[in-house]
């Protein structure tokens, strides 16, 4: 038998447990505090290396990009709203911003604030690679000039079925992306910009990828810039005894053969699609679009190509598809037209299937200052700049006469301004109501080109339209189920997935939820200005010798000290950019002081105050001088005189990142970077 | 049968044995605390590792390109003969200069920068037609206090030229804002450090400093770093310092070198920190490597890179580690 005979042992007691229990608790409550503190400390380091890395890499690509500027080229700066919804809302959260500005974060982000989806264009000198897969090994196309593009991008709208058509437009185009996409909408009721950044399609069924701020990716596009060359002069890689795929393409006839159609075209290099401008509006001028039934074109832009003086072999409709522009000259043209492609496509920028463009940095300059000769000019009786004026290339390239020259005159009414807006990789559509703005008031080229091509109004209010790019490929498979044995089925396949593999190339920074781009003369807030100059501050004042940087009007501090920052209540520190003069300048005179009318274009979509504007662009062109010894000419309505056109000394780039774990925390970063200086030699 | 002898020694834990537990199981977590702090920091030294360059490369682009920042032309010319009268040729050369007013330079001739006790710089022009330029501390400020990111950090510069018509030379020192300025609710840091928008109505001054030390005298050895945005605005200083080479062998570089007797230990410190930045009157920027001691017993702070030779030198530091030192030619002026 088993028998405690313990008396002496006893328990706690009552008072003894509750104060163990409670100093327990201490200890417990304790511990859980430095346990979460460790977790938040852990988190809170693997975010901040996470974005310093990113910072670095961010950094150190962007400032290599800017050191490679030239003055050969021009530089754009928009800076633009993400829009949440159509229409005018009411400021109800009295920001001062109307609350269709108001982009949610994240589902559920009871938060939403106004988000700047800013772009910067500008071209560079250095070596550059096209970031397409090769469709031959070692046949690569590369270039000495770029134009380099940074700027957020837009994913497309997927209903989920590839067997159905998410766009009207183009078919299917989710799944097999399309050169010729223009991302300016579907062509469907309610779907007409669904996948615009922010926007907030409000149709049941359709979730817009692009619709919150954490799903946004900024990215880097660089369009190599390569002058056609003569075919025949053309170096090409060995093709081996098989030739391309079974295609012979190094007969010894190759000037009348199959040779030819490999070599690089007005539409392709190193078997590449290619466009043949950087300009948006010039990229729709392909010339079988008179083939397919446009009577609205001239007839020459269908025939004859004055810049590069060649006539366009129109034959028919294979410029569909990369393939078919590849193989179109090669008489290898997969015909008829595979069957539910449109007869007619034109390559776009904004497809982000293409990274070439088939110019120069002299053309273009050629054309941005050819536009501005043509301004004054009844030009096809149309009154105002349209696409009759590329008839005119011909002379500007063979009488250069106002390529050398800034006009004194040179405003935003003069189109080189929209020339160059122009180039902006997508369509710059939310300049729709440019019209309306006030004093600086104009047409627009770009929307000229955009209307013919039968864009809504209202696909105009919104974020502009963006290159297409895409995460991860959205047609894995593409390219799998083909004929082995058939050559248009493999080189077919390696396009396609080429095509799939290049709209992931484009990512810059993922989960950029905001992009700001702003620039500087390097003029600072001081005494040195004229007392009536906004830019006149004296020693004391907060502002002084801070630097003035100019861009949409933006709030950044409570400066009026009620604990809020609102817009238009609180003082701007980002100001629309006036000359410090403070006086305007309307012969534009002073080199130092450029009226702001050949800086900056306001586009108001509201066209209310405040904001005046959901964006602004700001442009800068072409600086000229007289060369030595020359003699500016006079004529053209109020004659030439050589005035340099500013550029900015620095650009500031803020940009807000997402936290891959938690979206809700954001961190923002902000760089400056030089612009380097003139290296034109003309001032 | 089994009997069981009852264990008298049994028992259980007195409350005092358990207080007494909880209390060393406190102190452990103490001591585990106590780890925060000190990864709390080097997160902020990688940060600054990686931030810093950035940072002083955006401070460069500022003041090296078109920017009325400062206008370098106009900053005094050592030369002119109306300036310095006195100083023909003009000694000095090769040293930083950074604030005339210091104990130990030369007004004449060297007046090129000033930094009054909010660390307002100003340089001074070479005419009376010119008028000096001021830099208030509010500017000098990175990010700038007018952007969307708060200020991280502050910069200081120095300026010399080597010879009497050379090109001036410009160091940026930046440095990392205090980490304990007190930033009311509702404003931010850039509230705080211009002064706008701390109460309702208008302008006020700034409530801290970037970068504070006590004000205590004149003397840099009782001055020490406050942290927390409070006191005078922490400004460069400058040290005479001769180089040794470890264990006085010729053959061994010149790395080290110890704080003059007349400093304190105060400054010995600051100086002498892992990781801290000393700009030399060569133009050199060495890192401070750590102590060591000499067969005296004597503390030696050791360099990377070694100076070459054990000529006296002058070394321009801060009291605060800056996160950066970018050295800059401003061109024949």
């Amino acid at each position: 038998m088993r028998r405690w005979t313990d008396t002496t042992r006893r328990g706690f007691t009552l008072i003894e447990l509750i104060v163990a229990v409670g100093a327990f608790a201490i200890v417990a409550v304790s511990v859980a505090t430095i346990f979460s503190s460790v977790g938040d400390t852990i988190s809170a380091g693997k975010r901040q290396s996470r974005l310093n890395q990113l910072t670095a890499q961010i950094e150190r690509v962007m400032r290599r990009d800017f050191e490679r500027m030239t003055r050969d080229g021009f530089l754009v700066i928009r800076n633009e709203w993400a829009i949440n919804v159509d229409g005018a809302v009411a400021d109800a959260d009295g920001d001062g911003y109307t609350d269709r500005l108001n982009v949610s974060n994240f589902p559920g982000d009871a938060n939403p604030r106004p988000r700047r989806v800013d772009q910067i264009m500008f071209f560079a000198r250095g070596d550059f690679e096209s970031a397409r897969a090769p469709v031959q090994p070692g046949f690569i196309a590369s270039a000495s000039e770029a134009r380099i593009w940074y700027g957020h991008g837009q994913r497309k709208y997927d209903d989920g079925d590839p067997l159905t058509d998410e766009d009207s437009n183009y078919p299917g185009t989710y799944e097999s992306p399309r050169l010729d996409d223009t991302m300016q909408g579907y062509g469907i009721a309610g779907k007409a910009a669904v996948d615009r950044l922010g926007y907030n399609p409000e149709v049941p069924g359709l979730i817009n990828p692009n619709r919150y701020a954490v799903d946004w990716s900024l990215l880097r596009h660089v369009t190599l810039l390569i002058p056609p060359a003569d075919p025949l002069a053309q170096a090409l890689p060995d093709f081996g005894a098989d030739g391309l795929y079974g295609y012979p393409v190094n007969r010894s006839d190759d000037q009348n053969g199959l040779r030819t159609g490999v070599t690089d075209g007005e539409f392709q290099v190193a078997l590449q699609p290619a466009v043949s401008s950087i300009f948006w509006a010039a990229q729709q001028l392909n010339p079988l679009i008179g083939q397919t039934g446009d009577p609205a074109l001239p007839g020459y832009l269908r025939e004859y190509d004055p810049l590069q003086n060649r006539t366009y072999q129109a034959t028919g409709n294979q410029f569909a598809r990369v393939v078919d522009i590849a193989y179109d000259d090669l008489t290898l043209a997969i015909s008829p037209t595979p069957a539910g492609l449109p007869e007619v496509a034109a390559a776009r920028t904004s497809s982000g299937l293409v990274d070439i463009a088939t110019t120069s940095l002299a053309e273009i300059e050629a054309i941005v200052t050819g536009a501005d000769f043509n301004v004054n000019q009844t030009s096809e009786g149309s009154g105002g700049f349209g696409i009759e004026n590329f008839e005119e290339f011909e002379f500007v390239l063979s009488q250069p006469r106002s390529g050398l020259y800034f006009p004194n005159t040179f405003a935003r009414d003069n189109k080189p301004w929209h020339m160059m807006v122009n180039a902006l990789p997508v369509a710059p559509d939310s300049t729709a109501s440019l019209g309306a703005a006030g004093p600086h008031s104009d047409e627009v080229l770009a929307e000229t080109f955009i209307s013919g091509a039968g864009v809504a109004q209202a696909h105009r209010n919104r974020t502009s339209a963006r290159i297409r790019y895409e995460p991860s490929p959205t047609n894995p498979l593409a390219g799998s189920d083909i004929d082995t044995s058939d050559p248009t089925d493999i080189i077919r396949a390696i396009y396609d997935q080429a095509d799939q593999e290049i709209l992931t190339r484009w990512e810059f920074v993922p989960r950029c939820t905001e992009f700001i781009v702003e620039w500087t003369y390097g003029w600072v807030f001081d005494d040195t200005h004229g007392s009536s100059s906004p830019y006149y501050v004296t020693p004391g004042d907060p502002r002084y010798k801070q630097t003035v940087w100019f861009g949409r009007e933006r709030y950044t501090i409570d400066t009026n000290g009620d604990g809020r920052i609102v817009a238009g209540e609180d003082r701007p520190t980002v100001l629309w950019y006036q000359p410090r003069g403070g006086t305007p300048d309307p012969g534009n005179a002073d080199p130092e002081n450029p009226n702001r009318g050949i800086i900056v274009g306001q586009g108001a979509l509201d066209a209310s105050t405040p904001p005046p504007a959901e964006l602004e662009t700001a442009v800068f062109g072409y600086v000229r001088g007289i060369p030595e010894g020359a003699v500016p000419p006079t004529g053209n309505g109020g004659g030439f005189s050589p005035i340099p056109w500013k550029w900015p000394t620095q650009i500031r780039v803020t940009m807000s990142l997402a936290d891959a774990a938690d979206p809700s925390i954001e961190s923002t970063i902000e760089v400056i970077f030089d612009v380097p200086s003139d290296d034109r030699g003309a001032f | 049968m089994i009997t069981l002898t009852p264990n008298h020694q049994a028992r259980a834990f007195s409350l005092v044995e358990i207080l007494i537990a909880i209390l060393v199981l406190g102190f452990g977590l103490l001591g585990l605390a106590a780890v925060f702090p000190v990864v709390v920091s080097q997160q902020r030294d990688a940060a600054n590792e990686m931030r810093g360059p950035s940072a002083v490369a955006s401070v460069k682009a500022q003041l090296v390109g078109e920017t009325d920042m400062v206008d370098w032309s106009k900053v005094v010319r050592r030369s002119d003969p109306n300036l310095n009268p006195n100083v023909s040729p003009p000694s000095g050369l090769g040293q930083w200069v950074f604030d005339f007013q210091k104990q130990g330079l030369n007004a004449q001739g060297q007046r090129t920068v000033r930094i009054d006790q909010d660390g307002n710089v100003t340089l001074v022009s070479d005419g009376p037609d010119k008028p000096d330029q001021f830099i208030p501390t509010s500017a000098r400020l990175f990010p700038s206090v007018y952007g969307s990111v708060s200020p991280q950090f502050v910069w200081d510069i120095a300026v010399r030229r080597t010879a009497d018509a050379s090109p001036l030379e410009v160091a940026i020192f930046l440095r990392r804002l205090d980490a304990g300025i007190r930033v009311p609710d509702g404003k931010r840091l850039a509230n705080v450090l211009t002064g706008e928008g701390l109460r309702p109505g208008g302008n006020v001054e700034p409530a801290a400093v970037p970068i504070g030390e006590t004000p205590e005298g004149a003397n840099d050895n009782q001055r020490r770093p406050t942290g927390n945005g409070t006191g005078e605005y922490s400004r460069l200083r400058e040290l005479s310092i001769r180089p040794q080479r470890a264990g006085g062998s010729e053959d061994l570089p010149a790395d080290r070198f110890p704080v003059p007797g007349a400093a304190s230990k105060l400054i010995e410190t600051l100086v002498g920190r892992e990781g801290q930045l000393l700009l030399d009157d060569l133009g050199v920027v060495r890192t401070v490597q750590g102590f060591e001691s000499d067969g005296a017993g004597r503390r030696l702070i050791v360099v990377n890179p070694p100076f070459p030779s054990t000529d006296q030198r002058v070394i321009v530091y801060t009291p605060q580690t800056p996160v950066a030192i970018e050295i800059f030619t401003v061109g024949d002026n």
